[in-house]
């Protein structure tokens, strides 16, 4: 019985789970203990290849399963928040991939197609 | 629509990682001005690349005296939900020149967009400015007002969007003159004899006012107190002599605000001159109850000859007109803060010295009135007598009280207020038979008053109308409440202050309540004019601030100085750009009825 429960609480959160953006910081401590990849995206409102990142590709079951305990995705609003270290770009959407040591292993400039950007994703875990 | 990024995004795939266009390659501003001057200007994009229509300004900057006539510029096509540009958009600008422009004309030409490649990277935000020398002998002369000019920037959104118009509206109600600016007017232009019977005028109406109440109990009660061997000339004599001191007062107080913006007044409301005067009435009451005689010692008295003596009366009433003009009646009415204005204006202090002495004159006749009056009609000495110096006794403790409400709780003076109710209704005789029906009448019905105040003060209650409020409220508890909701007012004390609130409910009509304390009149409006139910339903349209400057801190002083506030009361109103309608000031205390038709105006 208790299985079953747990079997259901599982599928749930599993259904509703999705990418959940935390802020650098905590995303630089917990890397430090986890040794997860913190995940860096530099957008914009404006920016119609951001929003399709965050409606298509980061709702997309596949990748938010492999984001799951190996990714802390950090989302820098250009408009507002200090852009970290001063990564840089040359526009929006630019991904980089750092580890705890805040080290680059990878720069993504653009935006990506769900296989493309999962690609990615298993070069680097 | 998200289908076509996805296939753009596939295909790019397909050639492995993509490489992007620098800015600076991917879009090229250009402009050029012709022999017209008529401005061409572009944006060239590089193949793959698309500018969001949005994005997309075109503005002419730092100068105003020359601006876009008309500016064509291409249309957007629909690209994944959104309007863009996939072609170099080109822009044709066309010039006109103010009547007062110069031969030559610098114009700044600003071009402001936003792209992205096809390949899923947007660019940031980027402008190029371009700098250009019009001839403006060449361009059409704008046939509208310099001021409708856009105050020089005028902006293309390609979106459409209305372009916003300065309203013809400021202009004439900068035109309109308040109340206070009219009679510093008329100070300027008429002449002096016209001045100064206006303002005596004046000053015999505010006469009327509860500013100057206080004052008849005061200048009877020094009357009286001179003894019973008064004659009418005398108290003709000390009359003149009070109210000559008061307007002396009153115009050097009125003088220093006029030139220096110091509150002589509102230096005078702190506890502690309250407290002295409060007693100095206290002191003069217990002599008209006869436990001593106000004289001055016998060994100074033998000193100086027997006419001084009779100054000495004179000297007394003098300083009690000068102060109770200070303390007593701190009272700003639109008059007042006119002559007032019309000194800070021009720094003559002679001419509307003049006027606030004539003005104080005017509220002063009443007073000489009351004053001959209270001599004349002196009693001879016997028990009517007694009866008499000790009812004015009694005047005497309520006006310290009164003064009291200014600096203590008002629990506190309510407190004190029934007990003198009730010591006075049993001198009178309520608690006794056989008195005189008229007298015992008045005891009783004292005497019930001021019971019900005591109860009133024991129940927490603060109304010296409707002490038993507490009663009623518990009675019809059950009965469907009248909403008689209360004004609800924020406090503010500084600029500040006040600048947060006007910046947070911008789009809202503003009322600011200058108020303090020890402002008879400010009690009066909120007593009289906030109550009446018609004003009350209209006033809450606004958003309603109190300034309260009874401290008269420095704070409060840099806040009734950047609005020209003279003392309290002042009703500001501000229209929904926190602007303020100057024309629309309210200056001391206005009945229900025009201030409801002055509401409507705004």
């Amino acid at each position: 019985m208790k299985k079953i429960i747990l079997l259901l609480l599982c599928t749930y959160s599993f259904l509703n789970a999705e990418v959940v953006w935390t802020n650098y910081d905590k995303a630089l401590k917990q890397s430090q203990q986890t040794k997860e990849i913190i995940m860096v995206m530099l957008g914009r409102d404006s920016c119609g290849v951001c929003n399709y990142m965050k409606t298509v590709v980061f709702k997309d079951k596949k990748v938010i399963e492999k984001m799951q305990g190996n990714f802390l995705p950090v989302y820098i609003e250009l408009d507002f928040d200090d852009v970290p270290n001063n990564l840089a770009y040359i526009g929006t959407p630019t991904f980089y991939f750092l580890d705890h040591n805040e080290k680059t292993l990878l720069r993504v400039d653009g935006g990506k197609t769900t296989p493309s950007f999962l690609k990615a994703l298993h070069q680097l875990r | 629509m998200k289908n076509l990024l996805l296939l753009f995004l596939s295909i790019t795939i397909a050639y492995a990682a993509p490489s992007f266009l620098m800015p600076d390659e991917a879009f090229i501003p250009k402009a050029s001005i012709n022999d017209k001057m008529q401005i061409d200007a572009e944006i060239e994009i590089a193949k793959g690349i698309y500018l969001y229509d949005e994005k997309l300004r075109v503005e002419l900057i730092n100068n105003t005296l020359v601006r876009a006539k008309s500016i064509q510029k291409p249309d957007p096509i629909e690209y994944d939900g959104e309007k863009v540009h996939k072609k170099t958009p080109k822009f044709f600008i066309e010039l006109e020149a103010s009547s007062e422009a110069k031969k030559t004309e610098k114009v700044t030409l600003k071009l402001s967009y936003q792209g992205c490649s096809e390949q899923g990277l947007c660019y940031e935000p980027l402008s190029k400015e371009f700098s250009f020398d019009i001839d403006t002998s060449k361009l059409e002369i704008s046939k509208e007002p310099l001021q409708n000019l856009d105050s020089g920037l005028k902006t293309l959104d390609l979106k459409p969007k209305t372009q916003t118009t300065p309203t013809q509206t400021d202009e004439t109600q900068a035109q309109e003159l308040s109340e206070t600016d009219l009679i510093a007017d008329t100070i300027k232009n008429s002449n002096i004899l016209i001045i100064l019977l206006t303002f005596l005028g004046f000053g015999l109406l505010l006469a009327l006012t509860p500013c100057v109440f206080p004052m008849i109990p005061i200048i009877s009660g020094v009357i009286i107190s001179q003894g019973s061997d008064i004659t009418t000339r005398k108290a003709f004599m000390l009359s003149i002599v009070y109210v000559l001191s008061m307007a002396v007062a009153y115009t050097i107080a009125g003088v220093l605000a006029g030139l220096f913006g110091a509150n002589l007044q509102a230096a005078l409301q702190t506890p502690w001159v309250i407290y002295s005067f409060a007693a100095v009435f206290v002191i003069l009451a217990m002599s008209m109850f006869g436990f001593y005689e106000l004289k001055l010692p016998d060994s100074l008295v033998n000193k100086v000859s027997t006419t001084s003596k009779s100054r000495g009366g004179y000297i007394g009433v003098a300083i009690m007109g000068f102060l109770s003009a200070l303390i007593v009646g701190p009272c700003v009415a639109a008059p007042l803060a006119g002559a007032l204005v019309y000194i800070g204006q021009t720094g003559d202090a002679i001419l509307g010295g003049m006027a606030l002495f004539s003005m104080s004159i005017g509220m002063g006749i009443p007073l000489i009135l009351v004053g001959i009056s209270a001599g004349r009609f002196m009693p001879k000495p016997g028990s009517w007598m007694t009866m008499v110096t000790a009812s004015f006794g009694v005047m005497m403790l309520a006006v310290a009280i009164w003064m009291l409400e200014r600096v203590v709780d008002e629990y506190i003076t309510m407190l004190l207020y029934s007990v003198l109710g009730i010591s006075y209704a049993i001198y009178l005789g309520a608690l006794e038979s056989g008195q005189h029906i008229f007298k015992k009448s008045v005891a009783v019905v004292l005497f019930v008053y001021s019971l019900a105040l005591l109860l009133g003060v024991l129940a927490g209650s603060t109304s010296m109308i409707k002490p038993l409020e507490f009663l009623r409220t518990q009675a019809s508890a059950s009965t469907i409440k009248i909403p008689t909701e209360k004004l609800k007012f924020t406090k503010i004390v500084s600029i500040s202050e006040l600048d947060n609130l006007l910046e947070q409910n911008k789009g809202k009509k503003i009322l600011l309540d200058f108020s303090a304390e020890w402002c008879t009149s400010c009690k009066e409006l909120e007593a009289v004019t906030f109550t009446d139910d018609d004003v009350k339903a209209k006033m809450q349209e606004f958003v309603l601030i109190k300034a309260d400057i009874t401290a008269n801190s420095k704070e409060n002083q840099a806040l009734t100085k950047k609005y020209g506030v003279f003392g309290p009361p002042a009703l500001l109103f501000f229209d929904t750009n926190s602007k303020l309608l100057s024309s629309k000031t309210v200056i001391g205390f206005i009945e229900p009825e025009p201030f409801l038709q002055r509401l409507g105006e705004i």
